[in-house]
């Protein structure tokens, strides 16, 4: 699966042998389908719902439509995640006050249900996930939903997409060293998460 | 703590597999592993995901395209441009036309200065001339006669 950094060269490439009534449409689905899997995964460890994820991804889709379509499609990929970032920063903020807010009033609890259910396992990672390569992306995806959002933002930007740290700033709207201080410490959170769970097996 | 646990000698094959795993968190090892998540993801999700590709390929296609398509189409771009064209012209007549910049009784007592009046009137205020001595000064051919017949 191609990432970020491998599509950009290759719309750039698309880009330069383009005719002047090349379908932009057709362009756009391209992208979407190469960038679109990744994105709900982003969206996913981030949002921790499958339904929130899919929406932020088709307002993220769609908000690129409408303002950066025009756009040279080599900035597609920069651009996506931008606004992607931008709506999945937005709805943690918004998650934010509205927990302020409920959590003035008392809780509703459902008689029905199981309470153990809703406490987080600090041992979540099973023994047996480690028993193959795609259970070990699992068992990364358990533990980077544990990261604060901007270290694992910074973390899945630099490493899965492949954008550099200018780009991956850019993206971020911050500095290029608070990038690498970001990744810095997921990194590390992620090696002591990955090795208690290592040793608790 | 946890590192020096790594650094023990494996009990088994398998210990020492997954050692290897996790004590090298590289890039590449992450890549693939959330390659390989994201591969795998349930066809209800990407059927989800296929349906709200569409809605954005929708709202491009109901934007830009749209507009950009039809005035790039030759049925409607030359009378389109002739219209637009048109429009700017009578805009523009019907500004320059509008608002005068003066008032009718402003007008009228325009146009009953001649010239030589006009000029006075700008010779007067220059030289801070009251009414009595800008009514001689609009006499100048009487008061020459009669300077003249003073001296006749």
């Amino acid at each position: 699966m191609p990432n970020a950094a491998t599509s950009s060269h290759y719309y750039a490439a698309d880009m330069l042998t383009q005719r002047a009534d090349v379908d932009v449409r057709a362009l756009l689905d391209r992208f979407f389908r190469e960038t679109e899997r990744r994105a709900f995964k982003i969206a996913l460890i981030s949002l921790k719902n499958t339904d929130e994820a899919l929406d932020a991804v088709q307002d993220a889709m769609c908000n690129f439509v409408r303002s950066y379509s025009g756009k040279p499609a080599v900035d597609w990929p920069k651009l996506f995640y931008t606004v992607l970032d931008s709506r999945l920063t937005d709805w943690h903020r918004r998650n934010t006050v509205r927990r302020r807010f409920f959590g003035l009033l008392p809780a509703v609890i459902d008689e029905g249900a199981d309470m153990l259910d809703a406490v987080a396992d600090v041992n979540c990672f099973d023994p047996s996930v480690l028993r193959s390569g795609t259970e070990t992306g699992a068992a990364i995806e358990s533990a980077l939903q544990k990261l604060p959002e901007r270290q694992r933002q910074a973390f899945l930007l630099r490493l899965w997409e492949g954008f550099d740290v200018t780009q991956t700033a850019e993206i971020m709207r911050c500095s290029e060293g608070s990038v690498k201080t970001h990744l810095s410490r997921a990194l590390n959170a992620l090696r002591l998460k990955l090795s208690d769970h290592y040793d608790a097996y | 703590m946890s590192k020096q646990k790594l650094n023990l000698k494996p009990a088994s094959d398998t210990e020492a597999a997954h050692a290897n795993t996790f004590a090298k968190i590289s890039q590449a090892n992450i890549k693939h592993a959330l390659d390989a998540q994201a591969e795998q993801l349930d066809f209800t999700v990407l059927s989800a995901l296929n349906q709200r590709r569409q809605v954005a390929l929708a709202v491009q296609g109901s934007a830009w395209r749209r507009w950009f398509g039809w005035m790039s189409s030759s049925k409607f771009a030359l009378p389109a441009a002739v219209a637009c064209g048109a429009a700017a012209l009578v805009l523009t007549m019907v500004l320059r036309t509008a608002q005068p910049l003066v008032s009718d009784a402003d007008a009228a007592m325009l146009a009953d200065f001649d010239g030589t009046q006009n000029e006075l009137l700008l010779d007067s205020a220059a030289l801070g001339l009251d009414d009595d001595e800008l009514a001689m000064t609009q006499e100048l051919e009487f008061y020459a006669w009669l300077d003249q017949q003073k001296e006749i």
